[in-house]
């Protein structure tokens, strides 16, 4: 859910105010609590320090970091890692599409692993009653 | 201190970059196009980059640049975000930090309605680096003030002699002060990001501690905008353009205030010939006008054309007065007379050499 949220604060930057991508992890840092602000902020700082290395490479460094330190699934933060894999497109609606298709994967990967909790907690009452039930069994 | 256009590589070609950017003082510009060498233009002087980075003369040896470097570079400029970036690649041109300006060319994009959308598969880079020369105004300032307050200047000279540097310095003078004048407000039009040389908002050059500065915005417009919001006493705007912006300059000296512009031509006349233009000559906008050349590849005030020069009639009578306030269609006969009447700079204070 607050990888979501990243992604949206950072869409709401660029179509707010046109903010830069580093510029946009500024913004969100100070809206998300430790380690992703400190992981956000990093970027920034990164960037500022123009060492010359493109902001996805210092993106996936610095917030890869930072999720390594929350118990976030493997699956998670890959999907959220991936919206700043390619190079930044001309037109800002692109570069908001893929930060909507980011949460859109997120969502979906959110979704099927409730489900998969709802599915896991019915076999598991399920078993639950039957080895009850054996157990009934057993001791009449 | 790593030199500052060395900032505008990235990672992989900083290397080759390094050599160069030593010569940053030296160099005006650097042309990039696909396919061709790397240009360096260093006192009005052409030179060419081999591969290990060292300066040649010889076509076959030099460097030529890849699509891909244009498009890293690029990205790079843009902070990896290029669609911040839109307005300015609209406009041909992106301010970078140092004030520096990275002027584009590739494949324009239109709207219906035939303007410019964006432009695509850039493969051309026009990088002219930006040179703050303090002291640039110093011998002029005593030939525009009058009883302590600046009299409405005009800068002419073809592009790259120095118009932006020398407005650029009088600004900052005028605006915190000089020996012939107490510091003024400054209210500047800085349409083409090159005065303030503004980066995110963030002027890179100095102007005064009495300037406010109107970023990317289009010179008309701003003119307006700023005498009403920050009341200036001194309005300075670059490269002035079209009847708008003639016609917003008016409008804000019939407000008070002080004008210090610049513009493309060659002559008073080639300048006075534009559309609209005519209408500044009929009001006796300007006081004095400024007239920039190069000398041995540095620029210099050629002359500075006093207020009874230019507008001595005699000076106009071939014009066709009709069509020329009409449709600004000129029939121009005579060139401004040149001869009489004005100051001849470089034997009065010396010449304003070594900007570059």
């Amino acid at each position: 859910m607050i990888l979501q949220s990243i992604l949206e604060e950072l869409m709401s930057g660029i179509e707010y105010a046109r903010f830069t991508l580093p510029e946009c992890c500024a913004q969100a840092a100070e809206h998300f609590p430790s380690p992703y602000r400190e992981g956000l902020s990093s970027v920034n700082t990164e960037m500022e320090c123009n060492r010359g290395v493109a902001f996805g490479q210092v993106f996936l460094y610095c917030m890869g970091k930072a999720l390594q330190q929350t118990a976030l699934a493997e699956e998670d933060r890959a999907a959220f890692l991936s919206c700043f894999e390619k190079e930044s497109p001309a037109d800002s609606r692109l570069q908001l599409f893929t930060l909507r298709k980011g949460v859109e994967t997120l969502s979906g990967i959110q979704k099927q692993l409730e489900e998969d909790r709802q599915e896991k907690s019915r076999v598991a009452v399920g078993l639950g009653a039957l080895s009850g039930m054996f157990l009934i069994v057993l001791l009449l | 201190m790593e030199a500052s256009i060395l900032q505008l590589f990235p990672a992989a070609l900083r290397p080759f970059w390094s050599g160069i950017s030593i010569r940053e003082e030296r160099l005006s510009e650097i042309r990039l196009r696909v396919g061709r060498p790397i240009l360096l233009v260093e006192n009005g002087r052409e030179l060419m980059v081999d591969r290990s980075g060292i300066l040649t003369l010889h076509k076959e040896r030099a460097r030529c640049v890849t699509q891909e470097e244009i498009q890293a570079l690029v990205q790079h400029i843009c902070h990896y975000s290029v669609y911040a970036f839109e307005d300015e690649i609209r406009q041909g041109f992106i301010t970078v930090p140092g004030g520096h300006r990275v002027g584009l060319a590739g494949q324009a994009v239109l709207n219906p309605d035939g303007e410019i959308k964006t432009i695509k598969q850039i493969s051309f880079l026009n990088i002219r680096i930006s040179h703050e020369v303090p002291g640039a105004a110093d011998t002029v300032l005593p030939y525009i003030y009058e009883k302590g307050v600046p009299g409405n200047l005009l800068i002419l000279s073809p592009p790259g002699c120095g118009k932006t540097t020398l407005l650029r310095d009088l600004i900052r003078q005028v605006s915190n002060g000089n020996p012939y004048g107490a510091g003024m407000s400054v209210g500047v039009v800085d349409e083409r990001c090159e005065l303030a040389g503004a980066f995110l908002g963030v002027p890179q050059n100095d102007l005064g501690m009495r300037t406010d500065v109107l970023d990317a915005c289009p010179k008309a417009l701003g003119m307006m905008l700023l005498l009403r919001s920050m009341s200036p006493q001194v309005i300075a705007v670059d490269e002035l353009g079209g009847s708008d912006d003639f016609r917003a300059l008016l409008s804000a000296a019939a407000c008070g205030c002080r004008i210090l512009a610049t513009a493309h031509a060659d002559a008073p006349d080639s300048f006075f010939r534009r559309s609209g233009a005519m209408q500044l000559w009929q009001e006796r906008l300007f006081r004095h006008i400024l007239l920039l050349g190069k000398e041995d590849g540095k620029p210099v005030v050629k002359r500075v054309y006093g207020e009874e020069e230019i507008y001595a009639a005699d000076n106009w009578s071939d014009y066709d007065w009709d069509r020329m306030s009409g449709n600004g269609s000129v029939l121009a006969t005579k060139a401004m007379r040149t001869d009489t009447g004005s100051h001849d700079f470089t034997e009065h204070s010396g010449r304003i050499d070594e900007w570059n």
